[in-house]
């Protein structure tokens, strides 16, 4: 196999796994889908950009989690600044999926809590690994969810089970 | 159960094929581009004619050329910025001198004061590992900025010299003495210094010293210390005022048309509340005072040099005009502006009073 053959190999083997992942965090983070389209792309161009030599799965799932969440924070940043116009072809997400009921509500918190609920409640990760992904601590993390838990009660009856 | 139910739903949204596609295929196009690098090349190719040439001559220093463009030595530099409210109500960030505050904020909460730094950090340099901030005093609260893309939910203050330094949300992180980053800072993140049992009343606007700990690649250790000193007036929002003023109210913020009237228009076109004047000292923080209840201090530093009037009318940071007036826009609410104006004598003394600014129509 050659060099060039290898690295199409690698390209489909780490976005087949990783798409749907990089994908609903950014959905989580980001306004309209549009937006977590860009996201997306961004995110796994820096993955060829990056000199990081990844040494197991859980490497690269981290690192892509992380540059995911960073990415998200930047694109609000520089959002600032700029008007942006959505078009309208552009289908609002509650348009398209009317059934959706706790997507919503975990869309309409903070943007700091969407992320740990997304990644505890859906990608099974514990406090501790959010923690070390996202360079926080596990009492932040924890105080996080806590937060999360209740608004989400405040919207939602029931809330989301606790850990 | 509602988690599974937000597992459900969620396992809906999956890209699109065409965006699988077209991000594999700028992936294989920047992966074909990556390993070129003309540049050293091209730096080889030179040095090997020159050393034929001249060997002896230049050969050191072509190899420190080279070694300045691919192996840059361990840098470090820290930038600050200030978050700026623009009259469109987004907010800008800044650079501004570490050292020269233009105005800080702060918030009470009745079980810690947050005091923030005022600023947006960043850092940047070569080989960076890790960066590592610790404080000796207090701990450190953090507040993602990314969270106040719609700045009207932001608890806004105006500070500084134009009035448009943005304050902040009233909910923090609290991450202890010492924060870490990697070789990155986390894009947005804001940082403030905390501290239990203090109310801002009993703060007195010490400096905050904060030790910035640089890990490079190589294993060399390098340490900055970062002074942060509040040595121009600030705000402080208070959630449960210890003297029975609950009461928060929300000002609205000027429109610059009406900053510039606040700033500039005669103080005998303003209302005077004469129940507002106080003199404060070195230990004391003004109330601002708005029909008995109490949404914000103002505090002024408390360094024995600062109390130095001819020092402060000199100052080109300062807020003083040359009469020894300082005026703080605080806000709007209904038809009335109100301001807090400062004023310094000749022997040093400030007295602060609250004015009521009726609106242009």
């Amino acid at each position: 196999m050659n060099q060039s053959q290898a690295r199409s190999d690698w390209v489909d083997e780490v976005v087949d796994k990783y798409a749907d992942m990089v994908y609903r965090i950014a959905f989580t983070q980001m306004k309209n889908k549009a937006d977590a389209d860009d996201i997306f792309q961004e995110v796994f161009l820096k993955l060829c950009k990056s000199a990081v030599a990844f040494e197991t799965d859980e490497h690269i799932k981290a690192w892509l989690i992380k540059v995911t969440v960073n990415t998200c924070r930047k694109s609000f940043t520089s959002s600032w600044s700029k008007k942006v116009v959505e078009l309208p072809e552009d289908l609002a997400y509650e348009e398209e999926y009317p059934d959706f009921e706790v997507v919503p509500a975990v869309k309409s918190l903070p943007s700091k809590y969407r992320t740990v609920v997304h990644l505890f409640y859906f990608e099974d990760m514990q406090v501790m690994e959010i923690a070390n992904v996202l360079k926080s601590t596990v009492g932040t993390v924890k105080s996080q969810l806590s937060r999360a838990r209740n608004l989400l009660r405040n919207k939602l009856k029931g809330g989301i089970e606790d850990a | 159960m509602l988690d599974k139910q937000y597992k459900k739903e969620m396992k809906q949204i999956t890209p699109s094929q065409d965006l699988i596609n077209r991000t594999k295929m700028a992936m294989r196009e920047e992966m074909q581009s990556k390993p070129k690098r003309p540049l050293f090349r091209k730096a080889v190719a030179l040095a090997t004619v020159a050393a034929i040439v001249a060997f002896v001559i230049f050969s050191t220093n072509l190899l420190n050329q080279t070694n300045d463009i691919f192996f840059p030595d361990n840098l470090f530099t820290i930038r600050a910025y200030a978050m700026e409210i623009q009259p469109d109500g987004t907010i800008k960030l800044r650079e501004v001198d570490i050292s020269q505050l233009e105005g800080w904020t702060g918030h009470d909460d009745g079980e810690a004061l947050f005091i923030s730094i005022g600023l947006w950090f960043d850092f940047e340099g070569y080989n960076i590992k890790t960066v590592e901030f610790s404080l000796a005093e207090g701990f450190f609260a953090t507040q993602y900025i990314g969270n106040f893309v719609d700045a009207s939910e932001l608890q806004q203050a105006y500070v500084g010299i134009d009035g448009r330094l943005a304050m902040y949300g009233t909910e923090f992180d609290k991450v202890g003495n010492v924060i870490k980053f990697g070789d990155v800072m986390d894009s947005d993140i804001l940082l403030f210094w905390g501290s239990y049992g203090v109310r801002i009343d009993e703060w007195y606007l010490n400096p905050i010293e904060i030790s910035v700990i640089v890990t490079f690649d190589d294993g060399e250790i390098y340490e900055q210390p970062l002074r942060i000193e509040f040595n121009v007036p600030g705000i402080t929002t208070i959630e449960e005022w210890p003297q029975n003023h609950s009461e928060f109210i929300r000002l609205e913020r000027p429109t610059m048309e009406q900053y510039e009237h606040f700033a500039t228009a005669p103080l005998e076109d303003f209302t005077l509340i004469p129940e507002s004047i106080k003199v404060i000292t070195p230990t004391t923080h003004f109330e601002f005072y708005v029909g008995g209840h109490t949404p914000v201090t103002i505090s002024i530093p408390t360094f024995p040099e600062y109390w130095d009037a001819s020092r402060i009318i000199n100052d080109p940071y300062n807020q003083f005009d040359e009469n020894g007036i300082s005026r703080v826009p605080m806000g709007i609410r209904d038809d009335e502006g109100f301001i807090v104006v400062i004023k310094l004598d000749a022997d040093g003394v400030f007295t602060a009073m609250t004015y009521v600014v009726p609106l242009q129509k």
